[in-house]
């Protein structure tokens, strides 16, 4: 082969070389002018917490997600959501937190429904210095004293719950049960995770200033497969009103086996997690359902269109009709998915479009000051209250200052708002109707 | 003995028949053969699932799903030894381990992907309403399946014990050379092994899922407590299992009643630890 011709093969072979890197820098163009957050999203989709209302709030955040990709991302960026599941258990969260951050290298994460999961994760990515959105858990442990300058949450927090029933329970005593306060017996049970540990801790000091006598305050654990002992020590007890925090099953389990060993009360309020799957519950208790309460922020169903920003009943009919299309079978709406789906929305039009206008991108530290820029007046989410996060440096950094939940009691297959006053829809059914499963009388 | 502490015993008593019931079939396999069945929660799995089906499918209870339940799980069983079972045991520990605990993850993940991750519950009135003796109650699904428990446990014993079925198997176990030589095969030994067991714990799971919910990952649950009775009872011991089960069903109840029910697990570990420490073999295992 003449030298000339090899000198023309190299040529064709460099030209060759040239137009593929020329190609693939030019597939590359495109993806460098449209910038992009990529949003790590962790729930359970399998394991108990699934049914207890993790997959409900998936649901909430992903119709949200899907709005705003639908719409075309926001302020330029384009929007990739990478779903995950945490599996019901705390160190898949924290290996699928970490997993999402280092290998798909997404900016920062949201969700998150087990109080367990939220504590180590919350500490895990604000080492990794990324941005942490909660949409759910609840529990205080997840900010309180630990100074997190990654992390916020718009929901109230654990103990509020547990403040707000024993209020709730105390401004009736007199008139629903004919007892003072001190003479009025309550028992508080919960899980013995995060969440019902702080939620149990808001209602003893709710007690505390309500003047309650608490005749049994006790723990268990969700996955326990019999809770007959606990019964029995609330038959001896002999509450008025229980109050009680737990995920679902393990809430289907307490209420068959009370009933089973005859425990009679006045009226049991539910705060939270599997009390909010109205479903689930009607599918383990029956009519047995009827006259439950549930503590949980409103319902975006059944919020005070009136006293809401107008931009935002359209949405709810948005994520009301998406709902039924994912969950056609659907008879009350849980609480669930609305609230999931209005804290994701918050981020989208009051976090991101700040960091990116104001403070130039969607690194943490961007994330972080516009997050803490946020000041929503009542009425300015979908859940109704409003939201501005304590700063740095406070005792609850990160924590909305001006979420509060609501008292909600199933009757009939629907369910009403009944506490606080301000927000109820109806009176509260107080104490259980004579004839029920539970009633004393 | 006041009547709220009998109460609680009783509960216990039913509980711990029920854990020795699910148990058994894990401590039959290890006696008979010397394998760690990781699927044995995926089995007790299985078996809610086909309860849950004859529910809906022909809204039958306990009756009818109790032997679907332990046919089809006893067929289970034989595939999961013909299938798996008889070639990984010609590898070594590991491989068991692994190949069983695969086989536990191929179980679970088919019920999400076939069921899905909600948790299932069957309606609490399958089985009418408590038993009441005097001033104790006693809820008809635990009371049935403690009942059943303690029935199928026992027969376990005497299968293995008093027939020549059994004493065939036993012969396998002790040496499989010299049973076959006294022109016992082996393999259908084993097989007929995997069959009880895996049957027993298809009417174990059946009666679990009238008074307990059923999801594809309550496997890991139950399974926790199948390991710990069997541990504790002695491996390869039917009675030790059953033994174990109604002892660790009274101190769970027990302690959690006195202490509280967040701490029966640490009372209940305490002990399993003290008696592993002073008897390796637990209580009625061989040394």
């Amino acid at each position: 082969m003449s030298l000339r011709m090899r000198g023309a093969r190299t040529g064709q072979r460099l030209m060759g070389c040239l137009v593929a890197v020329l190609a693939v820098l030019y597939l590359a163009l495109p993806a460098a002018a449209e910038p992009k957050i990529k949003i790590g999203v962790i729930f359970d989709l399998t394991g108990p917490l699934a049914g207890g209302g993790s997959e409900l709030h998936h649901l909430g955040v992903k119709i949200m997600i899907d709005r705003f990709i639908k719409q075309g991302g926001v302020e330029g960026y384009q929007i990739e959501a990478i779903y995950a599941d945490a599996q019901s258990k705390p160190d898949v969260a924290i290996n699928e937190a970490v997993r999402l951050i280092e290998q798909e290298k997404v900016d920062m994460v949201l969700g998150f429904f087990s109080s367990a999961q939220c504590v180590p994760v919350a500490a895990r990515v604000e080492q990794l210095k990324k941005f942490m959105w909660i949409t759910t858990c609840i529990s205080s442990a997840v900010l309180e004293n630990r100074n997190l300058k990654y992390v916020f949450r718009p929901q109230p927090s654990g103990a509020q719950f547990g403040e707000l029933s024993m209020d709730f329970i105390a401004q009736n005593a007199k008139e629903k049960f004919g007892k003072d306060p001190k003479d009025l017996r309550v028992a508080i049970i919960h899980e013995d995770g995060a969440y019902g540990v702080d939620v149990a801790r808001g209602n003893e000091s709710g007690a505390k200033k309500a003047g309650f006598n608490v005749v049994l305050k006790e723990g268990y654990s969700a996955t326990a497969p019999d809770l007959s002992a606990l019964i029995t020590k609330l038959k001896r007890a002999r509450p008025d009103v229980i109050f009680h925090t737990g995920y679902n099953p393990d809430i289907t389990l307490f209420h068959r086996q009370a009933r089973e060993n005859g425990l009679k009360f006045s009226a049991l309020i539910g705060q939270g997690a599997g009390y909010g799957v109205y479903a689930k519950l009607k599918e383990g208790l029956g009519k047995d359902v009827n006259y439950l309460f549930d503590v949980d922020p409103i319902s975006i169903w059944n919020t005070n269109k009136q006293v809401l920003n107008p931009k935002l009943p359209p949405l709810i009919d948005m994520v009301g009709e998406e709902y039924q299309k994912a969950k056609p079978e659907t008879t009350i709406r849980s609480a669930h998915v609305g609230m999931a789906a209005s804290n994701t929305y918050v981020f989208f039009t009051e976090v991101l479009p700040r960091a990116i206008k104001k403070y130039g991108g969607i690194d943490a530290d961007a994330l972080r000051k516009a997050a803490l820029d946020v000041d929503l007046p009542e009425g300015g989410t979908m859940l109704g209250f409003g939201v501005k996060f304590a700063g740095e440096d406070t005792p609850v950094a990160g924590q909305n200052l001006r979420a509060f939940p609501v008292i909600t009691q199933y009757i009939d297959d629907n369910s009403y708002v009944v506490w606080p006053k301000s927000q109820a829809q109806r009176e509260a059914v107080l104490p259980l109707p004579a004839g029920t499963t539970y009633s004393p009388k | 003995m006041s009547s709220i502490l009998l109460q609680v015993i009783v509960s216990g008593l039913l509980i711990g028949a029920v854990y020795a019931l699910f148990s058994s079939g894990l401590t039959l396999i290890w006696g008979m053969m010397n394998v760690i069945n990781f699927a044995h929660g995926d089995f007790v799995m299985l078996a809610m699932y086909t309860a849950f089906l004859v529910w809906t499918a022909f809204g039958g209870g306990p009756a009818a799903s109790v032997p679907i339940a332990a046919v089809v799980l006893a067929t289970i069983g034989v595939l999961s030894y013909f299938l798996l079972v008889r070639h990984i045991m010609r590898g070594p520990m590991l491989a068991q381990i692994m190949g069983t605990f695969g086989l536990a993850l191929l179980l679970r993940y088919s019920a999400f992907w076939y069921f899905g991750a909600n948790f299932k519950t069957l309606p609490d009135t399958l089985l009418g309403p408590p038993f009441v003796f005097g001033s104790i109650r006693v809820d008809a699904p635990r009371l049935l399946a403690g009942t059943i428990g303690l029935i199928v446990t026992l027969s376990l014993h005497l299968i293995l014990t008093r027939t020549a079925l059994g004493s065939r198997m036993l012969a396998v176990s002790e040496d499989a050379t010299a049973a076959q030589l006294m022109g016992i095969r082996p393999e259908h030994m084993q097989a007929a092994a995997w069959a009880l067991a895996a049957g027993a714990t298809g009417i174990a799971g059946a009666l679990i899922a009238t008074f307990f919910y059923t999801s594809p990952t309550v496997g890991e649950t139950l399974a926790i407590v199948a390991f710990v009775t069997v541990a504790f009872g002695g491996f390869g011991s039917v009675p030790g299992a059953l033994l174990a089960g109604l002892l660790i069903g009274v101190i769970e109840a027990v302690s959690a009643f006195m202490i509280g029910p967040v701490y029966k697990d640490v009372i209940v570990y305490t002990l399993f630890v003290l008696v592993l420490w002073t008897r390796p073999q637990g209580l009625m295992g061989k040394a």
